[in-house]
């Protein structure tokens, strides 16, 4: 709902920038004030009145004034297209859906993309917003660099079943079809995004690409994203990346899997987001277990592991156990093995959780160069789990 | 300008309203039971909205065209002097002009009386 997208982006912003919800009226508006308490914003939550179009760009336009305002919200979108993706009035299009066969398309869209530092003008095709917020929020910022190299390739799959209402088919397709299918729906992206990722493959240097202005609605890209969020956080679809390793030459490709199955956790939370309603989706997380102190235990029945996932670039997560999973997870602590752990995140007071996830040890033990230093004063809760 | 009464009498504890602050010392626009002022066509699309999240009404002051006789400056601060007429625009018809004249009765005067009363409203979950 539109509503909630705006709340989400919003009130996430606001959060992340101190600001505390102090009042409002359930359903109609939230009010936000300042770590001062002088300043508020008023977020709009019901977006059927007539007005909730003008207190949401209000809005935005405050939070995006605030110092340290999020990259997403002040960064070198068009106005439009940004206003387009917070305040237009649209249906989950995966809400609805049952089971998926899986209809694929692979979109050369980062050649595209070419380097992130071209990112803010590459017009047509995916413009910068898209870019932005494709590195930013659903990859993760942790890998995403200005300057990497960018290309590769992008596979959307998104279920055959899957319809599409009338305004998503607009922006998508240029046409307003009620029930789009899926099908219909990669074809008129693909014949789109192909013309322009042949304008980029045909230009050797890639210096042109601000040049390029394809036939492609640029409201497409952030349609496009909106689609995809709904789709991977519903679970009904799946999205690959692969990139050129920064630094590496044209011929010389070293393609990597970018978007492995840890970085689901990413893509839950970006998802989460921008459609806040939909269900929740599995994610696995692979680390290194700790201990930690029985405090954050939420009730008798849990039992609380922290895990770092390796490379440090994921924060932790404190999981509920069920006792076999407690057992399993202090076996592969005390003989330095890393699990894999599936379960659905959820938040709590800023920290991931995930409760009675599945814990599998893996049978390779951790380079002790690749394990994180533990917090002092860690240590188990008060059950021996031998 | 918002202003804002928080309450427990309140069904939410608090409640809003958006004003649109207009003046003239025209004596054309001062009119027995009324005054007119004028608002752009996008203000008051917004003021004439029916269905909407926070309630606004167009607060308006005919004043004398010498400002010495409505304005007092004095060190504890500026005396505005005159009466005060409110009216809510909700539910009224579009307009084609770019400058709307509004209608603003002379019998709603808005001083903390009123307010109080406007508030009340809202606050029940009415409207102004």
């Amino acid at each position: 709902m539109t509503g909630s997208v705006a709340v989400s982006l919003l009130a996430r912003a606001l959060e992340h920038l101190d600001w505390r919800l102090a009042g409002g009226i359930p359903g109609l508006y939230q009010v936000w004030l300042d770590p001062e308490g002088q300043d508020e914003i008023i977020v709009p939550l019901d977006d059927s009145k007539s007005d909730f179009d003008v207190l949401a760009k209000r809005a935005l336009d405050q939070v995006r004034r605030i110092p340290g305002a999020p990259i997403d919200l002040v960064a070198n979108h068009r106005e439009d297209a940004l206003d387009q993706l917070i305040i237009r009035s649209g249906a989950d299009s995966a809400s609805a859906l049952p089971p998926p066969d899986i209809v694929r398309m692979e979109v050369p869209v980062l050649e595209l993309l070419a380097t992130a530092g071209k990112l803010s003008w590459v017009r047509g095709g995916f413009d910068a917003g898209i870019g932005e917020l494709v590195a930013r929020q659903v990859l993760g910022m942790a890998r995403i660099e200005r300057g990497d190299s960018w290309a590769g390739s992008m596979a959307v799959q998104l279920p055959s079943n899957a319809r599409f209402g009338a305004q998503d088919s607009r922006l998508i397709t240029g046409e307003p079809a009620e029930g789009m299918s899926a099908t219909r729906v990669m074809d008129a992206l693909e014949a789109n995004l192909s013309a322009a990722a042949q304008l980029a493959r045909e230009r050797s240097d890639l210096e042109g690409l601000d040049q390029i202005v394809g036939s492609v609605d640029p409201r497409i890209a952030y349609e496009l994203f909106g689609v995809l969020a709904r789709f991977l956080r519903a679970g009904r679809g799946v999205i690959t990346f692969e990139r050129v390793r920064p630094g590496s030459q044209s011929g010389q490709k070293q393609f990597e899997l970018l978007l492995d199955e840890r970085i689901a956790l990413f893509v839950d939370e970006a998802g989460e987001r921008f459609f806040p309603a939909a269900g929740r989706r599995d994610v696995i997380l692979v680390g290194e277990v700790i201990p930690v102190q029985p405090d954050y235990a939420r009730s008798d029945h849990d039992y609380v592991v922290l895990i770092d996932v390796l490379n440090g670039e994921f924060r932790r997560a404190y999981l509920g156990l069920s006792s076999d999973a407690y057992r399993s997870s202090v076996l592969a602590y005390r003989e330095g093995r890393l699990v894999r752990v599936r379960g659905r995140v959820s938040r709590d007071g800023g920290q991931l959780w995930m409760h009675l996830p599945t814990v599998e040890v893996l049978d390779k033990a951790v380079p002790a160069d690749d394990i994180p230093v533990r917090e002092s004063g860690a240590r188990w809760n008060g059950d021996d789990p031998s | 300008m918002m202003l804002t009464h928080r309450s427990s009498s309140h069904q939410y504890g608090e409640a809003r309203l958006e004003l649109q602050l207009k003046a003239t010392h025209q004596l054309a626009n001062l009119h027995d039971d009324h005054v007119t002022v004028r608002m752009s066509r996008d203000r008051y699309d917004l003021f004439r909205s029916a269905d909407v999240t926070i309630h606004r009404i167009v607060v308006a002051q005919w004043q004398p065209e010498n400002p010495a006789d409505w304005l007092q400056a004095r060190p504890a601060g500026n005396l505005l002097r005159g009466p005060l007429h409110w009216v809510s625009l909700a539910g009224r018809p579009a307009s084609d002009s770019e400058q709307v004249t509004i209608s603003v009765p002379r019998a709603n005067v808005f001083d903390d009386l009123a307010l109080c009363e406007i508030m009340e409203r809202i606050g029940q979950g009415g409207a102004p």
